[in-house]
């Protein structure tokens, strides 16, 4: 992205929150959002598995104009970055107001145990992130009767 | 401390918060692994870690960053350094992010220490307060 490019670029929101849950529950009346079921660690028996559904919650202040928005997951493994699930889309925010996105993944995809991190990318600037653990649950042998 | 502004509403207005609420394509528009097409990569795809980021944000919602700040990112044995020449500023952490928001952070408490103490600073410090006055906007709500 040049310099030009760069001044013409709306400015970043500020992130008030982030958070991964189960749900998020927008009131057609009030319009105020219900956050259902906030987690920051998995338990699955066998990898790979498909988790889902996942969402996302992020509230944000601050922003105005046009924004591409990416919301990715990802594995945090030694050589980089392991995809386990991406959305994007088109974003326009009204000056003077605050700006609530949400996200629901029907799943994300787990390789294996260890660091995840959900991301929150506007027009490529990165705003926050919510880090969640993946660990495999040790089923118990049960002994022969 | 800057002091947050408290604008009351005036007679006739609702309480209701002036927010928009976005809600991105249930499905994603691009939730399709864009070499197979399927719905989600069957086999993990690693993509290397970026050597930058961009920012244009401080985890403080008092201070805004006035242009989008470069970050470069660096690999030390097990952690990782964010590096922010323009003001001389690093962060460090487990994972690339991990170390930006140190930085983040860290030039977020720099501000504030030295704006606390701007009538004291000596040459280096008063030079880094004025880069970061030049950067950097303080919030009026």
């Amino acid at each position: 992205m040049n310099q030009e490019t760069e001044r013409q670029t709306p400015p970043s929101p500020i992130p008030l929150a982030f958070l991964l849950c189960d749900q998020v529950i927008s009131d057609a009346t009030t319009r105020k959002k219900t956050i259902i079921g906030v987690f920051d660690r998995i338990e699955i028996s066998q990898f790979p598995a498909q988790y889902g559904p996942v969402s996302v919650y992020a509230r944000l202040v601050a922003g105005e104009g046009h924004y591409k928005a990416i919301i990715e997951v990802v594995r945090l493994v030694d050589l980089g970055d392991e995809n386990a699930g991406r959305m994007e889309g088109d974003v326009e925010v009204r000056g003077g107001t605050n700006m609530e996105l949400g996200v629901q993944f029907p799943f994300i995809t787990l390789h294996g145990e260890g660091r995840y991190e959900a991301r929150l990318w506007l027009n490529d600037r990165y705003i926050h992130r919510f880090p969640f653990v993946v660990l495999q649950r040790q089923v118990e042998q049960r002994s022969q009767p | 401390m800057s002091p947050t502004t408290f604008v009351p509403l005036d007679p006739g207005m609702t309480s209701e918060p002036q927010e928009e609420f976005y809600t991105l394509p249930p499905g994603g528009t691009n939730a399709r692994d864009e070499e197979s097409g399927s719905f989600l990569p069957s086999q993990a795809t690693v993509k290397p870690i970026r050597n930058e980021v961009i920012i244009q944000s401080l985890f403080d919602d008092r201070l805004l960053l006035r242009k989008p700040v470069h970050v470069s990112i660096e690999r030390e044995g097990e952690s990782y350094i964010a590096r922010c020449d323009l003001i001389e500023e690093f962060g460090y952490g487990r994972d690339m992010l991990e170390a930006v928001d140190d930085l983040r952070l860290t030039v977020a408490e720099l501000y504030w220490t030295l704006k606390s103490g701007h009538a004291n600073l000596g040459t280096d410090l008063g030079r880094i307060y004025r880069d970061l006055q030049e950067l950097i906007a303080e919030v009026r709500r």
